[in-house]
Order: structure tokens, then C-alpha cells, then sequence
């Protein structure tokens, strides 16, 4: 298990998959430092 | 549909990568395609109705050499619109007369607005005229978009900006939403071409679905494009209002309009989903780098009547609307829980009462090579384990769920139209001469692209043969 607490993090969410603010909400509760999260969308 | 390859530059993409680097225009214009190419390009002959959306299972990628002969059993709804007699319409469209086309170019369009049965009830004015010469000053003083047919590197007309200051107005803004009301406005001919119980005094209400957004700088958009379109096309008995959801609008406007219908609040409304030019062109470096045709040089409209009952219409089923409410979360399955199976819980259908599940059909052609997957394949996939988490289907019925009830990607990537609202007519035919009895239709909206909201959003409805 990777261990998050202290890294900076780069979040890129897709549309059909899972959205950058999901994946950011679950980060930042193992005591990341979200620095940039994006969902996109490629239609 | 229109087929618009001299328009394809003003996409989005396009117009800031020929602005970095200009030789992409000539690149872009290489791989451009001919009207005939595109008029055959079989999932364009699927979009309107000339081949059934099956067929594409028929016929092994690429479609973009294989030309489509034409199908004697089914009917067309729609038609493939070439851009001269489009760009002629812009024109005839706008009425601050923004818009100006060379003389020649008008002497030899104008017979074409005649000959076509949906153009011709739209060009009953004149268009604003300028000379060679005068179009030469035009474009020299630079305060405005030329105009081209195809790839002809002569132009054939000019856009004004709108006013000098305010870039809600600018003459790229203008030409987006020209081309998104003459392409309602045809959609909506094609309506009128082939329904005679539909006359243009009777519909009372137009509801916009498109993806511009009218207005000016004190109220970018403002609207009311359905208005506009409602005025052009001739419905002078009509008022109109605009619905927004991102790609997912048609299903709320579809919603809407029959609520109205159904309540009694108007007897006839028409859903009209005009085209997107920003979307032209949006991954033509990849369909370059792959050595392919730039297959975004369509743009396409879908319009809809909701009139009351007429003892054979399809029914739009009020109470199978599935919506996405703040709690539901963003992710894709939490999205198809609230959107999906909610609605069949609400309504306790089992899945295989329903015929087709109709969802994004973005052309898998065009995605593909820019990496973006094969949209439909891959939410009817999400769809199905989704279904099997709710009990719903089992996990060794997903391959013939996703066959079967699924639908082929053959829309061309204009985002609403994609998203269910193209496969309307098809849902039509089969719901009244086919053999469909539901067809359950759901839409996403991806909001946070404007960013005042992390969420996404999405709409669903059920279409059933009427009882």
C-alpha cells in the first residue's frame, strides 16, 4: 500500500470513469496535498 | 445533418491551432472530405435513417472508405445538407445582416435553396450581397470572419463582429449561433417535409436544447435561441425557451416539453436541438497523425414533436423520468443507479422489457484514434455491471445485453446530439412498425467543464408504443 501522507498529488479524473473530486476526497484523507485535480471530458 | 468541411477551421480546436501554427489550414484541408463522401459515410446514412444502426455491426472499420449503397427498406428522416446552400441559409438567417455573400456565390446557391424541400421554405428574403472587390476590403480591414465553401481557398462571404467591444458578440460567437439556428431550423423543416399532421401554426412552443449560449456582454447566454428558430422557420404562432444541461439537455427538453403538452399547457411543442460548430474539428491532430479523413466536418441538428395523443404515437412515459439529485454522487455508477435503475424500480420493469437502452452514440471512428474509446461501448459495459450489482441482469448476460438492447456509436461528436437524441427517429420507427415496445433514453451532463460545480448531471425517460 502506497503510503500518501506528505506527497503532492496531480488528480486526472475521467468523465466515464472516476471523477477527480472523488479521487481527491479519498486522497486528501490519507493526508495528501492535493496540488491539481481536473475531470475530463473527451466528448 | 450538413456537411460543412470550408466551416471545420472555426471549430474550436481547429481555429487555435491554424492561429499557433498556420499550416495547419492546409494539413486540416488535405484531409477533408467531399460531399459525396460524407453524404455515404454509412454512419451519417444511419443518422438519418437511410440504414438501421445494426448495419454498422455488418460492416468491419474503417467506414470511411466503404461507401454506403443505399438501403431500399428503410425510410430517411432527415437528409444530408451540402454547405453552399447552408452558408447561403447563415446568411438568409441572420437578420442584424452581419453576415454578407459574394454575388456569385449567391447567383449560384439561390437555384439550390429551390430545389431542396427543407431549404426552400427558409429562403424566402434576400441575403446582404457584396462584390469581389468589396468582399477584397472586407477582408483586408479584418473586422470580422471570412467565409469559405469547402476547401476553395477563395472565399465566398464574410461574418462582421457583432460590435467592436464586446466579445459575446464577436463575429465567432455570431457564426456559432447562426449555425446552430439554421441547423434547428432545418431539423425542423424535415419535421413539417414529412408529417402532414404537423402545420407550422400549430406548434406552440419550441424548446432549445443546443450548446451556444445567445446574449451579450452584460448577459452571455441569455437566449432565447429557441425563439429565434421558432421565428425563422415560420411558426409565427409559437413562443420559445432555451433548456441547458450540457450534453444532456435534449432529455430535460424532451421532458418538458411533454409535462407542457400533458398538462394542457400547449398542444403541440417541438424539442430542437440546433448543431455545434465549436465541435468541428475537436480531434482532427489525431485524425491527421492517423493519416484519416477529418471525420468532425458534420455538424447536425435533431427536432422532436410532443403533440397530445393521437391513438398511435409513441408515449413519452412522465413517470419513468430519472433524474440525478445533489446526493447521488459523481461517479458513473452512482450516476446510472439514480438515471437507471431507479426509474426501473419506480416502474418495476425488468430489464428485458425493454428493448433498447439509448445513451452517448458518439461515433467510435472519431474517438478512437484521439484515444478517447468507443464511447457507447463503454457506458453500455458500465451500464450492464451496474445492472448485475442491482440484481438486475446476470454477469453471463452481459455480452448479449450489451448486443441486444445496447446500440452501435454512429453520431458524430456534437455532444447533445450524440448524447440519445439522434436515436429519437429510429425509436420512432421502431415503436410504431417495428417491433420495439420500450426504449429508455438517459443522458449525462458533464457540469463541471463551467466550473461552478464539481458535479455532473443527467436525465432519463422512457419512450413506449402506444397502447
Amino acid at each position: 500500500m502506497m503510503e500518501f501522507r506528505g506527497k503532492k498529488v496531480v488528480i486526472l479524473g475521467e468523465r466515464d470513469g472516476v471523477p477527480a473530486h472523488t479521487i481527491e476526497q479519498a486522497i486528501e484523507n490519507l493526508g495528501a496535498e492535493v496540488v491539481y485535480a481536473t475531470t475530463q471530458c473527451f466528448v | 445533418m450538413i456537411h460543412t468541411p470550408g466551416l471545420t477551421r472555426y471549430g474550436s480546436k481547429p481555429d487555435r491551432e491554424i492561429a499557433a501554427n498556420p499550416a495547419r489550414l492546409q494539413e486540416l484541408n488535405g484531409k477533408l472530405r467531399s460531399y459525396a463522401e460524407a453524404r455515404d459515410y454509412l454512419p451519417n446514412q444511419v443518422f438519418v435513417g437511410q440504414q438501421s444502426p445494426e448495419r454498422l455491426a455488418e460492416i468491419a472499420r474503417p467506414w470511411f472508405g466503404h461507401r454506403a449503397a443505399l438501403s431500399e427498406e428503410r425510410k430517411s428522416f432527415g437528409s444530408v445538407i451540402d454547405e453552399k446552400p447552408f452558408l447561403a441559409l447563415v446568411a438568409l438567417a441572420d437578420p442584424f445582416k452581419h453576415v454578407a455573400l459574394l454575388d456569385r456565390f449567391w447567383e449560384e446557391t439561390a437555384p439550390m435553396l429551390q430545389q431542396s424541400p427543407v431549404c426552400k421554405p427558409l429562403a424566402a428574403s434576400s441575403p446582404n450581397i457584396v462584390d469581389a472587390n468589396g468582399l477584397k476590403a472586407k477582408i483586408a480591414a479584418g473586422d470580422g470572419l471570412p467565409l469559405f465553401a469547402g476547401v476553395d481557398p477563395q472565399a465566398v462571404g464574410w461574418i462582421a463582429n457583432g460590435h467592436k467591444e464586446d466579445g459575446s458578440l464577436s463575429a465567432i460567437v455570431l457564426l456559432e449561433n447562426l449555425c446552430g439556428k439554421v441547423s434547428a431550423a432545418l431539423a425542423l423543416e424535415e419535421l413539417f417535409v414529412r408529417n402532414d399532421g404537423l402545420k407550422k401554426p400549430d406548434v406552440g412552443l419550441v424548446l432549445g436544447c443546443s450548446e451556444e449560449a445567445v446574449g451579450d456582454r452584460y448577459q452571455r447566454g441569455g437566449g432565447n435561441m429557441a425563439k429565434a428558430i421558432a421565428e425563422f422557420s415560420g411558426c409565427a404562432m409559437a413562443s420559445g425557451f432555451d433548456i441547458k444541461d450540457f450534453c444532456a439537455a435534449p432529455i430535460p427538453a424532451l421532458v418538458t416539453a411533454a409535462a407542457l403538452v400533458h398538462s394542457g399547457v400547449v398542444e403541440n411543442a417541438v424539442v430542437a436541438g440546433g448543431s455545434s460548430l465549436p465541435k468541428l474539428g475537436m480531434k482532427f491532430l489525431y485524425h491527421l497523425e492517423k493519416n484519416m479523413p477529418v471525420l468532425e466536418d458534420m455538424q447536425a441538428a435533431v427536432a422532436v414533436w410532443i403533440g397530445q395523443d393521437d391513438g398511435k404515437s409513441p408515449i413519452v412515459n412522465l413517470a419513468s423520468v430519472g433524474r440525478h439529485p445533489v446526493c447521488a454522487g459523481a461517479s458513473l455508477d452512482q450516476q446510472l443507479k439514480s438515471l437507471v435503475i431507479d426509474p426501473l424500480d419506480r416502474l418495476e420493469l425488468a430489464v428485458p422489457l425493454v428493448d433498447k437502452f439509448v445513451t452517448e452514440l458518439h461515433n467510435p471512428e472519431i474517438t478512437l484514434p484521439a484515444n478517447g474509446g468507443d464511447v457507447a461501448e463503454r457506458n453500455y459495459r458500465m451500464l450492464a455491471a451496474v445492472l448485475v450489482k442491482a440484481g438486475k441482469l446476470a454477469r453471463t448476460e452481459i455480452t448479449i445485453f450489451m448486443k441486444e438492447q445496447g446500440l452501435p456509436g454512429y453520431a458524430p461528436t456534437q455532444g447533445h446530439i450524440a448524447s440519445a437524441l439522434a436515436y429519437v427517429p429510429h425509436a420512432y420507427q421502431g415503436l410504431t412498425q417495428g417491433r420495439f415496445r420500450r426504449c429508455f433514453f438517459f443522458a449525462r451532463a458533464s457540469l463541471f467543464l463551467g466550473q461552478m460545480t464539481q458535479l455532473s448531471d443527467g436525465m432519463s425517460v422512457m419512450l413506449e408504443r402506444h397502447p
